[in-house]
């Protein structure tokens, strides 16, 4: 990956011991907006229970882990234990009473994988493993899968790149990630990306991004 | 009023002219000058590699 000057980009295509130049394409977020609190509706929830979303038993989440619906952990049930997710996101609230503390991160964007000023990655981490407890919401993993961070987003949201994005891969898999998490996107093919993660997945490593939120048939 | 006519309308014109101008007048140095790069993946064919760097480092790439 190099930054050059516009103008000499045409030389270095046409140079005979080049065999590709495709630009450094943007990631985002998905979605884009902010994780926002409805604080109207947290004034009114019974802080000593917690709720289940919609999407955990749309993927029949509970049915592997509870199957007797007695709302604990069945004995011997696979929960994700003794395996790595790895999230490329804006961050981890590590802090946060809900969210099982991750083994380690990196961040690419400042000195701190353990906060998140936005809030998208803690919301992502929240649906992958929040704990199953008398708080908030329960994850796909009732707080029991090894957690490892990349933060590639700032504070704000703001995008990232394809190489930064196949940086942070490289660091999910060093850390020994078994699947690696992404809410985000973006529009353009990225032939190094691809090969990255391609080669990712041949070591045995299950990458998932978004497909977007916006329910039709674009790519994103 | 005949002459003051054609003046409100050559001011009127003036000022539409400029306040759609301005949005460019107001951008950064910042971005003029990320705008003359480029940031890129660049491959090469086995061996390549000092070959191709130093085309780069001819061509002020970093």
């Amino acid at each position: 990956m190099v930054t050059l000057p516009a103008a000499a980009l045409d030389g270095i295509r046409r140079n005979p011991h080049v065999s590709n130049v495709e630009s450094d394409a943007e990631r985002y977020p998905i979605a884009s907006t902010r994780e926002t609190v409805d604080l109207g509706r947290m004034a009114t929830l019974d802080v000593m229970a917690q709720s289940v979303p919609y999407g955990i038993d749309m993927v029949q989440a509970r049915d592997v882990w509870d199957a007797d619906g007695n709302g604990t952990i069945d004995a011997g049930a696979p929960t994700g234990a003794g395996r790595t997710v790895c999230i490329i996101d804006t961050g981890y609230q590590q802090s946060h009473e809900d969210l099982p503390d991750a083994a380690g991160g990196y961040s690419q964007v400042d000195d701190s994988w353990s906060t998140d000023g936005y809030g998208h990655g803690s919301h992502v981490g929240g649906t992958i493993a929040a704990q199953n407890n008398a708080l908030g919401v329960v994850g796909v993993t009732p707080g029991t899968v090894g957690l490892y961070i990349v933060k590639v987003f700032n504070d704000s949201g703001k995008w990232t790149t394809s190489s930064d994005l196949v940086d942070a891969l490289n660091r999910c898999v060093a850390a020994g990630a078994n699947v690696v998490s992404m809410s985000l996107g973006g529009g353009s093919f990225v032939s190094n990306e691809n090969n990255a993660f391609a080669a990712a997945y041949a070591g045995g490593v299950l990458s998932v991004a978004a497909a977007g939120n916006d329910g039709d048939t674009s790519y994103s | 009023m005949r002459h003051v006519r054609p003046l409100l309308t050559l001011v009127l014109l003036a000022v539409l002219l400029l306040t759609a101008a301005s949005p460019a007048l107001g951008e950064s140095v910042d971005v003029a000058v990320a705008r003359d790069t480029v940031r890129v993946w660049v491959n090469y064919g086995p061996g390549r590699g000092p070959e191709v760097h130093a085309a780069l480092a001819n061509a002020n790439a970093t």
